[in-house]
């Protein structure tokens, strides 16, 4: 069986982020491995491990310096890579994107799964997964927070937990699964892992290797324009109550009403 | 029916003697299949070596905590040196009551050296038994430091040390009647000056019978004797018997020649005798599946040695703080699941597939993980063995391949390396807020590269850490020291954003590849700043930069800033005022501030570093400084320790929270120390405790207080 697992390199933005003058998300600054494209990574790792001749990829779309959520996904047990970098990419939006990776699977070839995150931690469209599986004629399962694959390879089994129910929904192999954060808790690499990783190959591709006209790519070719940005005020800061501290309840309750909150 | 006496003393001889060959040679070889330990690290600077090998033997410095114990240990020791010759003189009194040693038998001061000792023995292993009932009473439970000892084999040992010195004055009483009615009766008092008095209790005794009671006595003691070789022989394990031969080598191959505790830097990741850079592709693929320690057989022939030396004394297990407040772990007890195992597994290395790992699994004397990770690193357990256990290296090796090996660890580590990683601080800030600590001073901290050219142009380059960058008790901390040194007049750096944690809590939590990446890079960036002296606020800080970056290339003079504070104030470049009064007590009397001080483990115990807080803290004016009653190298760890800070501590009671009450026992209303991770622990704990009013204060604080006097900052 042969998985697929998406993974995008993005800025820390968890440690706060800023805009470029084209109204794009500065990627200057150090990224990383998306924390959530650890979840589907894990997945793919512990599917490998539970069932026979699993083969794990890496697929990743980004520039160079995504060279760092390559090296990071295969130390978390991706067999192989592939890294499409393309300057024309730049700037594309979601439906670009997916052309893209479309192509590159198609180029992988024979590709049984394709895991997801639940969304990419920087621009979230959570657009990418569906609109990658409609162009590959697959179908998709999304927000999966456990995945089973049946015994043989036949179909993917997950679950969904949504607020009102949780689903348990099938489909036919190929297919896409996007995959939660609760669906595991992703292991951290051994050193031998890390070492094993330096080996693993990884395949470097752009537009041409991949047949895509770069005229349907990138921010020209984009079909949803950001008119403008405008970072939000950064959050003022709670208030905090030592638990432990003195009659801690009644100050927190004291607080909602004060809030009128209860 | 005589001859009975010397064929069984004989066959005893033989069958004891040749056990004990057995069992030594069997040690050797199994000490031999040990893995290597890095070349020339246990047996360089021989003559320190034996210095301190003589000097644990000889003055028994680790067990001054209990100087009753020393005595009785002490004389204990030397009595089963001199009275090994008494084995041969019963043996020989097996074929002739008569029977004397050739040349040294009739020597009154042989004779007096061994009734002094045979007393002296005496006496001594009656306080060791008294004091192992007393503090093993049932009553203590957990508290006790004998419990989850084999007590049997103590008791074992102590009753043959009871039984040999026993035997041996009340055959020398008997040896003295038998003279008395020999020809040279004159020389009894003489040779005989404490037992001769035995002797004249058998007065009325036929010569006959007085040669069988000699016989038989002297049969008892042989067999007592060569029982107990018996019994240790076929007991490997029998650490309370067998430290009186393996101490020696033991203490001889530490890891610190000159007998300083196996604390402070850590060596670097070594299998096979050899350093490892895990970031060095070339590192050969089999290293990889032996790194630190997860089998028997990956244990070096001096931890097989050290662990086979311990003789559950328990003086770890009473120190440490992590067994004290309920958790799973106890020192003695990890090394004595290590020996066990091992021995299980004995020869070393020659179980193949059928051996077990030495952490988790479920073979009886695996470590629990929770044990393994309990530990706080603090090195009370390594600073008091008295046979040179080293506690903390064991710990750390088993972590390494817990970590590097098996990837298996608790969640919230996770969280903290993958911090460091991808921020380079485990509290995991984005590091351009580094120096936001500097905001409120009323002058600019000189950064490197922004308003400092050069490090050449400064004195000293000051190393915040990420506690003085990121938490708020280090942030006051790292302005008052700063705001001192400005006062000083010393001309000072820092690196801003440039500057990385050092990768002390990785590599205290075995994460040795997270740790050299992080050394590799600080050392790259101090040594193209043209790093000399740097002054650090932290304790931690100060251990890696101090005693780990060798390797990295890193050679510095690094101070605390507490050692350069004292300078500061002896040099008279400071000059401390008064602390303000606190307020008036019941009475309406003025109350002087009363400041206790917690040595951090690290600066203390694992560098030796007692004094330059306590100068700074006896130069301010209406200072009290009470010390608590456990403190200097026998200090307790506030719980940060060994990466802990990032560890949820969910067993038992409160690390933090047992020394602020420690601390709270001196009546101080003020907790002095000098490391941020202290601050933060014991701040929490007198947090949770608001009656209290306990403040928690950097030295440097209140030096500040002092002298700027506008009250504690
Ligand atoms: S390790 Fe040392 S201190 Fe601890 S029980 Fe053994 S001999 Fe005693
Ligand atoms: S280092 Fe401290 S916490 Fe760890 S075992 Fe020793 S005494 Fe206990």
């Amino acid at each position: 069986m042969k998985i697929v697992v998406l993974v995008k390199y993005v800025p820390d933005i968890e440690i706060g982020y800023e805009f470029t003058g084209q109204n794009t998300l500065d990627r200057s600054g150090a990224g990383l491995l998306s924390q959530l494209d650890e979840h589907p990574l894990e997945e793919a790792r512990q599917l490998a491990e539970a069932l026979d001749d699993v083969e794990v990829i890496a697929l990743t779309l980004g520039p160079d310096d995504a060279d760092e959520a390559v090296r990071r996904a295969l130390q978390m047990g991706a067999d192989a890579a592939f890294h499409v970098s393309d300057p024309a990419v730049a700037g594309s939006d979601a439906g670009a994107t997916a052309l893209v990776l479309a192509k590159a699977i198609t180029h992988i070839g024979d590709v049984d799964l394709i895991l997801t995150g639940a969304e990419s931690a920087d621009s979230g469209t959570r657009l990418v997964p569906v609109k990658l599986a409609a162009l590959l004629g697959i179908p998709a399962l999304t927000g999966a927070s456990s995945l089973a694959v049946q015994p043989g390879g036949g179909a993917v089994t997950i679950e969904r937990d949504e607020d009102a129910a949780t689903l348990t929904l099938s489909a036919p192999l190929p297919a896409l699964v996007s995959v939660t954060d609760k669906a595991n808790e992703p292991a951290y690499p051994s050193a031998k892992a890390v070492m094993l990783a330096r080996r693993k190959p990884v395949d470097e591709l752009d537009l041409a290797d991949l047949g895509v006209d770069a005229s349907l790519v990138g921010a020209g070719a984009a079909r949803v324009a950001v008119g403008s940005v405008t970072p939000n005020p950064p959050r003022a800061g709670g208030r905090k109550i030592p638990a432990d501290g003195p009659d801690a309840i009644g100050q927190f309750i004291g607080l909602l009403r004060e809030a009128g909150l209860v | 029916m005589w001859y009975a006496l010397p064929v069984i003393g004989l066959l005893a001889t033989v069958v004891g003697w040749s056990l004990l060959a057995w069992r030594v040679t069997s040690y050797v070889r199994g000490f031999r299949a040990g893995a290597a330990e890095l070349p020339g690290s246990r047996t360089a600077r021989p003559g320190a070596r034996t210095a301190t090998m003589l000097r644990e033997f000889l003055a028994h410095t680790r067990l001054r905590r209990k100087p009753l114990v020393a005595v009785a240990h002490w004389l204990t020791m030397l009595s089963f040196l001199v009275l090994v010759l008494t084995l041969a003189q019963a043996t020989g009194q097996l074929f002739s009551p008569s029977f004397e040693l050739p040349v040294i038998g009739h020597f009154a001061p042989y004779a007096w050296l061994t009734e002094f000792f045979a007393w002296a023995g005496l006496l001594g292993i009656l306080v060791l038994i008294a004091v192992r009932l007393v503090a093993s009473r049932a009553s203590l439970g957990r508290g006790s430091r004998f419990f989850g000892s084999h007590q049997w084999r103590a008791r074992y040992v102590e009753a043959t040390i009871l039984l040999v010195c026993v035997a041996v004055l009340w055959l020398r009483g008997l040896e003295a009647a038998l003279s008395e009615r020999g020809a040279e009766s004159a020389s009894a008092e003489l040779l005989f000056p404490s037992t001769a008095w035995i002797g004249s209790l058998y007065g009325g005794v036929t010569d006959a019978a007085l040669d069988g009671w000699i016989g038989c006595l002297a049969l008892f003691k042989i067999l007592v004797s060569y029982a107990w070789m018996v019994v240790v022989s076929l007991t490997p394990t029998m650490g309370v018997a067998w430290h009186r031969f393996l101490a020696f080598p033991n203490l001889w191959f530490a890891k610190r020649p000159d007998g300083a505790p196996a604390l402070g830097g850590l060596e670097p990741l070594v299998v096979g005798g050899q350093a490892v850079d895990l970031n060095d592709p070339a590192t050969p693929d089999d290293v990889y599946e032996h790194l630190g320690v997860g089998y028997a057989a990956e244990l070096t022939w001096r931890d097989l040695l050290s662990l086979t030396t311990c003789t559950e004394c328990g003086r770890c297990q009473e120190v440490c703080p992590a067994w004290a407040t309920g958790k799973a772990l106890s020192p003695k007890l990890l090394v004595g699941a290590l020996r066990d195992h091992a021995w299980a597994e004995w020869p070393v290395g020659s179980m193949g597939d059928a051996a077990t790992p030495l952490v988790g699994g479920d073979a009886p004397w695996a470590v629990s993980p929770e044990a393994l990770w309990a530990c706080t690193t603090c090195g009370a357990c390594t600073a008091i063995c008295p046979v040179g256990v080293e506690h903390v290296d064991h710990v750390i090796d088993l972590r390494r391949r817990q970590v590097l090996g098996e990837a298996e660890f608790p969640a919230e580590l996770g969280g903290a390396f993958r911090n460091l990683e991808r921020r380079q601080n485990p509290w995991g800030l984005p590091g351009k807020k580094r120096l936001d600590w500097t905001a409120g001073l009323d002058f600019d901290v000189p950064v490197l590269g922004e308003t400092v050219a050069s490090l050449a142009e400064v004195d000293y380059l000051y190393w915040v850490g990420c506690a003085g960058a990121f938490d708020d008790r280090g942030q006051a901390t790292a302005r008052a020291f700063a705001e001192l040194l400005h006062r000083a007049g010393v001309s000072f750096a820092v690196l801003g954003t440039a500057e990385c944690c050092t990768g002390d809590p990785a590599r205290r939590a075995g994460n040795e590849s997270l740790f050299g990446d992080l050394a590799a890079g600080n050392v790259e960036v101090l040594n193209q700043a043209g790093a000399t002296k740097i002054v650090v606020t932290c304790a931690h800080c100060f251990n890696s930069l101090a005693g780990e970056y060798g390797p990295f290339g890193g050679h510095y003079e690094v101070v605390h800033h507490t050692e350069l504070l004292a300078d500061l104030v002896e040099a008279g470049r400071l000059t401390p005022g008064d602390l303000p009064d606190e307020p008036l007590d019941a009475h309406g009397r003025s109350v002087k501030p009363s400041v206790t001080y917690q040595d951090p483990c690290y600066l203390g115990r694992h560098n030796g570093k007692y004094a330059a807080p306590r100068r700074v803290l006896g130069a301010i004016g209406n200072l009290e400084l009470t010390e608590m009653a456990s403190a200097g190298p026998n200090s307790v760890c506030c719980g940060a320790g060994g990466g802990r800070m990032w560890l949820e501590e969910t067993e038992g009671t409160r690390l933090n929270q047992r020394r602020a009450d420690q601390a709270a026992a001196t009546g101080a209303g003020t907790i002095a120390t000098a490391c941020p991770f202290c601050a933060v622990m014991l701040g929490d704990a007198v947090a949770a405790d608001s009656g209290s009013g306990t403040q928690v204060k950097d030295v440097a604080q209140l030096l500040l207080a002092s002298i700027a006097g506008e009250g504690t900052p």
